[in-house]
């Protein structure tokens, strides 16, 4: 047999895996959309009900604890706190914790709430690097602020933990805006299952192009750059009819680090954030799937539709590079570091359904997408392509994206219509459909990348350059934005 | 061939619903803005007649008394299609808005205009979302009528729609609509359990008076939402019931019942709070000195320093947090503390004063003229640096604006003076 008859073979049988796998992965897509569809609708009727005033004024609403880690966020600290204490909810606690920054986080703090130091009890229910002071303020009694040594994310949040006095916790990053009645809507599993839900999350939306006024978002608007556009329409398909669905059938493995509520003790029990990971907040989820698991419970990790926070997210190809880099190679990580649970059935749907998922699609379909265009290319060199069928097959899958881009826009613009104007609908039809062309192959091509750096066992967060939610403020030096 | 076909179709059919969507979109937000102008247009119309009918008084009438329909009068007839839509929208509206005579004349409207019978048609509905609605609606138009269907609501295989009927009874009120409602308190949830119970707080008397019936046949997690209610309800009659609870054999609900009796605020159960202090379980006995601390009588005073060298920290510091509330007294007792021979007492005592902002005026007090003062804040002051505890001192001594409190403070904090 010759190269040629190899090579044919090879592009043959490449095909028809492609086909399967594409087949297969649509299918799954598919049917996601459909329980996402059923689910958003259920929501959107409960919630049709005022049931929030209610939950607000009640004495036996859980209280909350708001963790708000903050590194190097001078320029945006004091803007966040102030809008996190306008938040429409019962009890709750913000605990500030500043990880080693080098800049005046601390001071402006200090100036803006007029805090002191005050003694309060520091349990180590989770090591975390040395606390230096605590400080409190006689004005604001419901502001903490930890100020300790650099440990990253984690360990600011491990931190929080620690010093948390509430039974529910609430990680929000420090450059992400809470709506007011976030936290009413995001606590609701917990009131309607309280033994059995763990954790819950909400969806996030993309801060870039809104109008933000004292910490909160006055006028939303799509962003004005190309590529945040693209985002947008990223995020609705992942949050509302990726999410939506996971949570549906009780295998949802990533609750976003810039918003989720954690029943502590659960989270205690695991060894709250783990250090040695680039995603946190997936690999923390995946523990407490795990924990309860092996343990037999019976519980939820539960996916809130409407809740919002507010992010900005890259608007420069290289940010956006760092910001997945980090994402996949993060989820990569947890799905190393947990294989056992790979198609076990003591994981139930989650070990049979979800983990295989993320596996075989999440993890290995960028390397298929990038190997189909090279295998393309290939046959069309050895004069293999079948150029017929090429185009058809490549019509199918662009409709099909464009497809589940156009129906997750239509989910939104049925339920939740955050985006009113007319402008803002055809803009998201129009880069629903181009998404499919340019966007999607460069998230490949990134994954692929990030696939080497895990291999390679690299780490870094990257840094980007944020605008800031206000337009006047200058362009500064941050981390790549973590919420996703 | 066969594989071109199949392609060919997958195009046509992916393409044609993709097609139907984004038209779709399209239909359903350019339809949903010509309603909601219409209905605005229409609205503008109607509310001025609706709210003239609902404000109307019988002297202002040519014939000196009001017509016996006057809301179908003002609408022209029973509304349908978009005029009812726009006036259920105007009369929900001013519902909330609107109490006392013009309040029953907009349930008169919803009954009148025929919307509660279209409400208790729609708590038989097969679908679970336009029972809710319609149980929902129900207490909106407060329709006396509907109680027993909203009761047999309270059994809906549906959770919502079991939490709309109960909260519509909590509305319209009622002997017959709080007893479905304190024996919903018994359902194993949570959520259920916090509305059932918030519905009740705003119920007054009458729902004090069927949880105290009801008491002996109630579960343990109904009793202890009880005694919130109880206490929500400031019912000076619940404060002999409750005290008798303060005796129960189970903690949780001694706990809640030396709760609810804090947030009741008489001074009457003090001696049982008192003796409460000395209580076997710690949750009561923390309960307790918070309850005396919101009651906020000087009589608890002594207890209260008592309870500061309890050996639980949740009790030392509910202790410490009630004598804060006591006013002058409470914080000379905090003072008194700092030479206690506890030393968590003194702890906690340090703790409420710098909380208190008292710290701050003994620091402040180290420039006073008046020697009492000045040597009054100095003692404290050396009391406090001798039990290590001075981290806020310390800040003062660097930050505070007067350079000759700070130089002061300085010393003292070297132990100088």
């Amino acid at each position: 047999m010759g190269w040629r008859e190899l090579a044919i073979g090879f592009v043959y049988w490449f095909n028809l895996f492609v086909l399967f796998y594409f087949l297969a992965l649509n299918t799954i897509y598919l049917v996601l959309f459909l329980v996402s569809l059923r689910e958003v609708f259920r929501f959107v009727r409960r919630t049709f009900f005022s049931d929030y005033g209610q939950i607000m004024q009640s004495e036996m609403t859980w209280p909350i604890s708001i963790l708000v880690p903050a590194h190097n966020e001078e320029k945006t600290i004091v803007e966040t706190i102030r809008s996190l204490q306008m938040i429409n909810y019962g009890e709750f606690e913000i605990i500030v914790i500043n990880d080693g920054s080098t800049d005046g986080t601390l001071l402006r703090l200090r100036e803006a709430y007029d805090l002191g130091r005050v003694d309060k009890v520091y349990r180590r229910s989770i090591e975390t690097e040395p606390v230096r002071a605590i400080y409190g303020s006689l004005e604001h009694s419901n502001l903490l602020v930890i100020d300790k040594e650099k440990g990253g994310k984690s360990d600011a949040l491990n931190a929080g933990i620690n010093l948390s006095r509430y039974p529910l916790f609430c990680s929000v990053d420090a450059d992400s805006i809470i709506e007011d009645n976030a936290l009413l809507r995001v606590v609701k599993p917990f009131m309607e299952y309280p033994d059995e839900t763990i954790a819950a999350g909400g969806i996030v939306r993309i801060a870039n192009g809104c109008e933000v006024k004292e910490g909160r978002v006055v006028r939303i608007a799509l962003p004005e750059q190309i590529l945040p556009i693209f985002q947008v329409v990223e995020y609705l398909r992942a949050f509302l009819t990726g999410r939506v669905g996971w949570s549906v059938v009780r295998s949802l493995l990533l609750i976003s680090g810039a918003f989720g509520i954690y029943k502590k003790k659960e989270v205690i029990a695991v060894g709250g954030y783990a250090h040695d990971t680039d995603t946190e907040d997936l690999e923390l989820v995946v523990r407490l799937h795990e924990s309860m698991r092996l343990a037999g419970r019976k519980y939820r990790v539960v996916f809130v539709p409407d809740p919002v926070c507010w992010t900005e997210v890259p608007s420069t190809w290289k940010i956006l590079f760092r910001q997945r880099n980090r994402w996949h190679r993060g989820m990569l990580q947890s799905l190393w570091r947990h294989k056992r649970m790979f198609l076990n059935p003591r994981y139930g749907g989650l070990g049979l359904m979800a983990y295989p998922y993320f596996v075989i699609f999440e993890t290995f379909g960028p390397f298929i997408e990038v190997l189909g265009y090279a295998a393309v290319i290939l046959s069309w060199a050895l004069g293999l392509l079948n150029t017929t069928f090429f185009l058809l097959f490549l019509a199918v899958a662009v409709l099909y994206g464009i497809f589940l881009s156009i129906a997750a826009i239509l989910l939104e613009e049925m339920s939740f219509r955050r985006y009113p104007s007319w402008e803002d609908l055809f803009k998201l039809l129009l880069f629903g459909i181009l998404e499919n062309f340019f966007y999607r192959q460069a998230l490949a091509l990134f994954k692929v990348k990030a696939f080497w750096d895990f291999l390679r066992r690299k780490r870094h967060w990257g840094r980007m350059d944020r605008s800031g939610f206000k337009k006047q403020a200058p362009p500064e030096q941050a981390e790549a934005p973590a919420s996703r | 061939m066969i594989a071109y076909r199949i392609l060919v179709i997958a195009i046509l059919a992916v393409g044609g619903v993709l097609t139907a969507l984004a038209v779709g979109i399209v239909i359903n937000k350019a339809r949903r803005e010509a309603r909601a102008l219409a209905d605005r247009r229409r609205r503008e119309v109607l509310e001025p007649r609706l709210l003239s009918a609902i404000h109307a008084e019988a002297r202002q009438t040519p014939t000196g008394s009001l017509p016996e329909t006057p809301f179908r009068l003002a609408v022209g007839a029973v509304p349908h299609g978009r005029d009812a839509r726009v006036v259920e929208a105007i009369l929900a509206d001013h519902a909330t808005r609107v109490r006392g005579v013009a309040r029953e004349r907009i349930s008169q409207a919803f009954e009148e205009l025929g919307f509660v019978d279209r409400y208790m048609d729609g708590l038989r509905a097969s679908r679970w979302w336009r029972r809710a609605d319609s149980a929902e609606r129900l207490g909106l138009a407060r329709a006396g009528r509907a109680v027993e269907a909203l009761v047999a609501r309270m059994e809906d295989p549906v959770s919502e729609v079991r939490m709309r009927a109960a909260k519509s009874l909590g509305e319209i009120r009622g002997r017959a609509a709080v007893r479905p409602l304190v024996e919903a308190l018994a359902r194993p949830s949570r959520w259920s359990t916090l509305r059932v119970a918030d519905i009740l707080s705003r119920m007054g008397d009458e729902a004090a008076e069927e949880i105290r019936i009801a008491w002996p046949r109630l579960t343990r997690p109904a009793r202890l939402a009880s005694l919130d209610i109880l206490g929500k309800l400031h019912r000076l009659e619940s404060i002999g019931f409750i005290t008798g609870v303060l005796r129960n054999s189970d903690a949780d609900e001694r706990a809640r019942a030396a709760h609810a009796l804090g947030v009741i605020g008489h001074a009457g159960p003090i001696p049982e709070l008192v003796s409460a202090l000395e209580d076997t379980d710690w949750p009561v006995r923390a309960m307790s000195a918070k309850a005396l601390g919101r009651i906020g009588s000087a009589d608890a005073v002594e207890p209260l320093v008592r309870a500061l060298r309890d050996k639980e920290w949740w009790v030392r510091s509910n202790a410490a947090g009630a004598l804060k509330r006591l006013g002058p007294r409470g914080q000379q007792a905090l003072v008194d503390a700092l030479e206690d021979q506890d030393p968590y007492a003194r702890h906690q005592a340090v703790l409420m004063l710098e909380e208190t902002g008292a710290l701050g005026q003994y620091v402040s007090a180290l420039d006073s003229r008046v020697d009492a003062e000045r040597h009054a804040a100095e003692r404290l002051i050396r009391l406090i640096v001798g039990m290590g505890r001075i981290d806020y001192l310390g800040d003062q001594a660097r930050e505070y604006p007067n350079f000759r409190v700070r130089d002061r403070l300085g010393e003292l904090l070297e132990g100088k003076a």
